[in-house]
This record gives C-alpha cells, structure tokens and sequence, in this order.
C-alpha cells in the first residue's frame, strides 16, 4: 500500500487535491464531508461531518479499534481565524471474529467535527474546507484508503438554514454518548483478574455494555459478564493480560439497553483497589 | 444506594468463562514447540540463553506489507547478526487471508527477503492464542532467561507515513521492538514493554 509520499503518489495526490470535492468514492467506502447548515454565520460554530457509507460487510473502527484495525483519522487546513474541536465519536459496536474483539462501524457512520467561525467573517465570503481523511475498512481482510475532500460553503449575515444533510446530523448528535448524570452514583474497583463496575440507574436495562476508551486495559474479546439487582447495572470486564502498570480511571462508554431503546454514556470512573 | 455489598456480590459472579493467562510482560513466555517450514522442531525451552522476537505474520495483510519494504528486514538483520533469534509465525487458518503452506511461507520469505531464523505455521491457533497474539504484526521479546519482556505494536506509525524520523502526529518515530532489543541487550529494563499492537486481526480458525 502506497502509504510513504512516493514521487508518484505525490503528484497523484496533487492532481487529486487540485480536484479534491466533498465526495470520494474508495474501494468498500464513499465518503463525503457535509455540513449541518447550509450557510456560515459570523462568530457562530458549524458542524461538518464525514460522512461514510460502508458496504455491507465491511466496517470501520472506533477511536479504541480493540483488539486490531486502526481509528480513522481527520486533519482540516482552514482559513486563518476558523477552528476545528475534537472529533465527536459516534457509539460503536463491538465487531467479533474468532479470539477477537474490535470496536467500530458498520453500514453507515458520521463523523462530526465541530468548526468555530471567526466573529470578523466576512458576509458573502465562500469559505473552502479542505480535509484529510485516512481510515482503514475491513471485513476478513482490512483495506486502508485516504481521500483529500473540499467543501465551500458560504458566509452570511443571517441565521443558516439547515443543508439536505440536516437529518444525519441531528440522528447523529441524539445518538452521540451522554455525560454520565451527576445524580447518578457510580463504583469501580480492580483486582488481579477485573474490573468490577456499578452503576446505579433508574431504569433496568436488559443488557449493559462497556467500550473502553483506552487499549490495553480490559480483555476485548472476554464475555463482559452484568446483572441487575436493586437499580444497580452490575458490570465485570476481565483486566487485559497487557495491563501491565496500574489505572486511575476507567474511562470509555456505557451502553445500557432497554425496551425503550439504547442510551450510552462517558463515563470516567475513579477506581479503588482491592 | 447499597453499592458496597453490592459490588462485593457481583466479584463473584465471575464466571470460569474467562480464557488461560496469556502472556503477561515480567512473566516466563507461554512454552511451546513446533515444527518450522523447513522441517525442524524449534522448541522455545531449547531457546534459553537466547533472547527471542514472536512475529505474528500475515504477508497479505498491509501492515505488514508495509513494514516489508524495508524496515522490518532491516531490523531482522541487525538483531539476527548479533544473535537474536527472530521467529516468524503465521495462525491464518486454512482458507482465510494470509494462510501459507511450508512451500508457500518460503516463497514469501524469498520474495521478501525476510531475514527470519524461521517461520512457523500455526493453522490451528494454538500459538497465537496462547500468547494472545491479536494482530499482524504483534510482537512479542522474550529474553534469555525465558521471561517475556516486551508485547505489543512493531512501532509508533501505524500509517507508516512517519517522515525524518517524526510521525504525522509530531511525535519522535519509536521501533518499540529495536528500543525493546538494545536495551535488553545492553543489560537495561525495557523502558516501553507494553503497547497496544495494531494491524489486521490475526485470521484465527473459527
């Protein structure tokens, strides 16, 4: 795979930046860089988004890809004044094939990057995003892709509308991990052999779900045992033989299902020892 | 909220699902023995005295494809001229990507001119579960008295686009495994023994 900057890939990605657009079509992927509204305002933030259908089968991976794979990656050159937040990291699912465990992506997934437009944008300026994304997919074999995208996008005095691609966004911001409820007690010890979790809830899930953030704390692909007793979803995440020096805190998300559908949580949980 | 009790209950409700110890850094490595594409047993027991590299080794995979333009034959060299046994092994099982037989394992070993002491075929897994091999190429050094002394990725550049020694992150590029090598060699403790390996999934049999 032509990762190092040959002469050759250099000068194809120069003639693919000069024609860079908003949508690229890659081997199991298309990707698209949208926006939440269809015009900027001055002093206000946007939302852009990678936008990735994946072909069914194949999936991408979490910013923790888990036991192999690699997170996609997002780097913007804005114009001077604009800026870029974090990456705002769809919930994943675990992906599983025999002795392993990953974390990531199936059929479609919207990466949304939230970007500040400078209070001294000028109205009627079109403003050009570039962006580069690099991502490996995978199903039995892992394929990695990079594409340079472009979008402009107008600035203008009054309020922006919403673009065609509203809907992702808003699908996507309702399903993006909560803040864990301050109310909401919460206790974490690790021993030789687990992390024990408990999280006190006010509905009873049928099922609880833990993703790490980090690698090397929990064993991926180990059952993560739970039960529910007395509004308390109790979770026991087998520690990974790689956890070599102690943890602190656990963070990563909650997944708690339910009948009325899956609420997921950040969590980062102080852990005592035992 | 009775968490306290609580948790105390729920540590033993672990169940007996939970799988063997795999190989844990600071403790002996998980013994075994195998026969090479050439024919012969190499025996890990057999190895002591020596300091050993694991490679788990997919040649399709494009992690490893990657580090087959140069770097790792390169590292292999330098660390088998000054003794190091380097072992090459492959748990694709039959049928899925990366899966060799002795004849096709030394053909890519010709065409990579792979600098391995040997490849070992691990169709059933065996190996790689036991050392809770997850990806190619996950690394694994072991030192002479047989305890495992480091685990994890070949490098900090999964992208391999690291350029002038720096990696896209701006970050100095690290080969953990040569890190891991010069300072076993050099009598020192190995200053980064566990890192989270990345690659293509190891294609373990279903």
């Amino acid at each position: 795979m032509p990762f190092r900057l040959g002469l050759g890939l250099f000068l194809f990605l120069l003639a693919g930046l000069a024609r860079a657009s908003a949508v690229a079509h890659q081997p199991h992927i298309v990707l698209e860089l949208v926006s939440q509204t269809s015009t900027l305002r001055p002093g206000q933030a946007v939302t852009l988004g990678f936008h990735y259908q994946i072909e069914p089968g194949w999936h991408l991976y979490w910013q923790n890809p888990g036991d192999s794979g690699l997170a996609p990656s997002f780097t913007f050159t804005l114009p001077e004044g604009y800026s870029a937040g974090p990456v705002l990291w769809p919930r994943p699912q675990r992906l599983a094939s025999p002795g392993l465990v990953d974390y990531g992506y199936r059929n479609d997934a919207l990466f949304m990057v939230p970007i500040q437009v400078p209070a001294n944008a000028h109205p009627g300026e079109l403003v050009t995003f570039s962006a580069m994304a690099r991502w490996l997919v995978c199903d039995e074999i892992c394929i990695p892709g990079r594409a340079a995208l472009e979008l402009k996008l107008v600035v203008k005095k009054k309020v922006p509308g919403p673009s065609k691609n509203a809907k992702l966004f808003t699908l996507a911001a309702q399903a993006l991990p909560k803040p864990w409820p301050g109310g909401w007690k919460a206790q974490g010890t690790l021993d030789a052999k687990a992390f024990h979790l408990a999280f006190a809830t006010p509905d009873k899930p049928t099922q609880a779900l833990f993703f790490p953030l980090h690698p090397n704390q929990i064993d991926n692909a180990a059952p993560q045992e739970y039960r529910f007793s007395s509004h308390v979803v109790h979770l026991d995440l087998k520690r990974s033989d790689q956890l070599v020096s102690g943890v602190q805190t656990l963070e990563g998300l909650l997944v708690l299902k339910s009948k009325k559908g899956s609420k997921s949580y950040s969590i980062s949980l102080p852990l005592s020892s035992r | 909220m009775r968490l306290g009790s609580l948790i105390l209950t729920a540590c033993l409700t672990m169940t007996g699902t939970l799988a063997a110890q795999a190989a844990a850094v600071g403790q002996p490595a998980p013994a075994f023995s195998a026969t090479d594409i050439q024919g012969k047993t190499v025996a890990l027991a057999a190895l002591r005295g020596k300091t050993v590299v694991l490679e788990w080794h997919n040649p399709d995979c494009p992690f490893v494809k990657s580090q087959y333009k140069g770097k790792m034959q390169k590292l292999q060299k330098k660390w088998t001229d000054r003794q190091v046994v380097w072992l090459s092994i492959i748990s694709s099982a039959p049928g899925k990507e990366g899966s060799l037989d002795a004849a096709g394992a030394a053909a890519d070993v010709k065409a990579t001119q792979s600098n391995v002491t040997a490849t070992i075929l691990d169709p059933t897994g065996k190996i790689g579960h036991a050392y809770g091999a997850k990806s190619t190429p996950h690394m694994f050094v072991i030192n002479p008295k047989g305890v495992l002394i480091y685990n994890g990725a070949i490098d900090n550049d999964p992208l391999d686009d690291a350029v002038s020694d720096k990696t896209q992150d701006g970050a100095a590029y690290v080969n953990y495994v040569d890190q891991a090598l010069t300072q076993s060699l050099a009598g020192q403790k190995v200053s980064v023994p566990s890192t989270a390996p990345y690659g293509c999934g190891v294609k373990y049999a279903d």
